[in-house]
């Protein structure tokens, strides 16, 4: 018997088919449901189907990878499932290693901790298998979004030239849509902290945000990976149109700078989730990038960490 | 440096012009390189123009001659320390 998932990301459909149901996961649930699609959508933009293996070794034989060619390796910060001190709300950052391959005519994405992902995918992204590592034999959605999705959808956006993720905030207030793009530490949950509470706002995430075109006018959406602050927590589908894109930091007063296209592009930069090991994307990165940064207002933000932070982004035109 | 020597733009590299400008976004194989991207100011943006595998540095530095009202010498110092940073940065070969 089949049993079938349907995650929607950003407008993205993924289909994902085992002979397993997946695992209940009461507990972290409430992470991502908001993007599983309750019923059969009429297609499905990436199809994935899983196998268990007790063993790598038993079915993509590690020498596989050893044989590809290799694109890219890396590590992307993942927040882990179990909060570490609610009262700070903080969670331990963790690093999971990547790996992007070729392999005859397929790509090979191996991700997680000790690499116990592993997918083959069709080089247009659209079709894959993924093999999860697990010697209890069973799945989640949660190894799905948590373990290689994201490295997955960097890579879909840009080659089918839907768009990109940034690291950053997003807020939809009322229709408008607001990124607050920053490195590290740079104040993007802080952020969603004080728009959260002070403001009757949507919090569309805390840390990564896609933005995407459709027709003329760029959007941005929330994803299922958050950054420290959760109690907010209903990222969810929806979108909102871009307004206004912040590059933000802390400071002691609110004070915003527009920022010029070329300054503007070396501050966002930083901040994109790039496919840098593939020409064709990296070039479709830059462009899109440009383009946002050209239609809509650019600041250079640095922002106190109070209610006042509020008004004064909103009435900045 | 030799004046008759010829570069071309490398593939491992993506650029961008902005307002004049041009980024240069190089490729890499690991998420530990990706540290920098290379702005190129007008001058260098010129001068990056005119690398495309046929003008070697000697037609280059006269047609930057013929454009900015610099002197020979500091245009000459200029254009190698820039072509040594591009090659620095695989951005020509």
């Amino acid at each position: 018997m089949s049993h079938k998932v349907f995650l929607k990301i950003a407008g993205i459909i993924i289909g994902v088919k085992s002979g397993q149901q997946p695992e209940t996961e009461k507990k972290y649930a409430y992470r991502y449901r908001n993007f599983v699609l309750k019923n059969k959508p009429r297609k499905v933009d990436i199809d994935l189907s899983i196998g268990i293996r007790s063993h790598y070794h038993m079915y993509y034989p590690r020498l596989l990878f050893e044989t590809r060619r290799e694109l890219a390796r890396g590590r992307i910060k993942e927040r882990p499932l179990d909060r570490i001190n609610k009262e700070k709300e903080k969670y331990l950052g963790r690093d999971l290693d990547w790996r992007i391959g070729e392999f005859k005519e397929k790509i090979l994405l191996e991700g997680g901790q000790s690499g116990n992902y592993q997918v083959m995918l069709d080089k247009d992204l659209k079709k894959g298998e993924v093999l999860i590592i697990n010697s209890n034999y069973s799945w989640r959605i949660t190894d799905i979004i948590y373990g290689f999705l994201q490295m997955l959808i960097i890579y879909y956006l840009a080659k089918h030239r839907l768009g990109l993720l940034v690291h950053s905030a997003g807020i939809k207030d009322r229709r408008d849509g607001y990124l607050f793009a920053g490195i590290s530490r740079a104040g993007k949950s802080t952020t969603g902290r004080i728009w959260d509470r002070y403001a009757r706002v949507s919090i569309l995430n805390d840390d990564r945000i896609i933005i995407r075109k459709i027709g003329n006018i760029f959007y941005i959406y929330g994803t299922p990976w958050h950054g420290d602050f959760s109690d907010y927590l209903n990222t969810s589908m929806q979108r909102a149109k871009l307004k206004k894109m912040f590059y933000i930091y802390h400071k002691r007063e609110n004070k915003a700078e527009v920022v010029s296209p070329r300054d503007s592009f070396n501050l966002f930069f930083q901040t994109i989730f790039s496919p840098f090991w593939d020409k064709d994307s990296l070039h479709f990165i830059s462009g899109f990038l440009l383009e946002a940064i050209f239609n809509i207002p650019c600041y250079k933000f640095g922002f106190k960490n109070d209610r006042a932070v509020v008004d004064y982004a909103r009435r900045l035109k | 440096m030799d004046e008759n020597k010829i570069f071309k733009r490398s593939d491992q590299v993506v650029s961008r012009e902005i307002e004049g400008e041009v980024v240069l976004l190089p490729l890499y194989k690991s998420s530990k390189d990706l540290n920098y991207i290379y702005t190129l100011n007008k001058t260098a943006a010129t001068a990056w123009g005119l690398i495309d595998g046929k003008n070697n540095l000697a037609d280059i530095k006269n047609k930057l001659t013929d454009e900015f009202n610099v002197e020979e010498t500091k245009l000459t110092k200029q254009l190698n320390e820039l072509i040594k940073d591009l090659t620095s940065i695989r951005a020509i070969v």
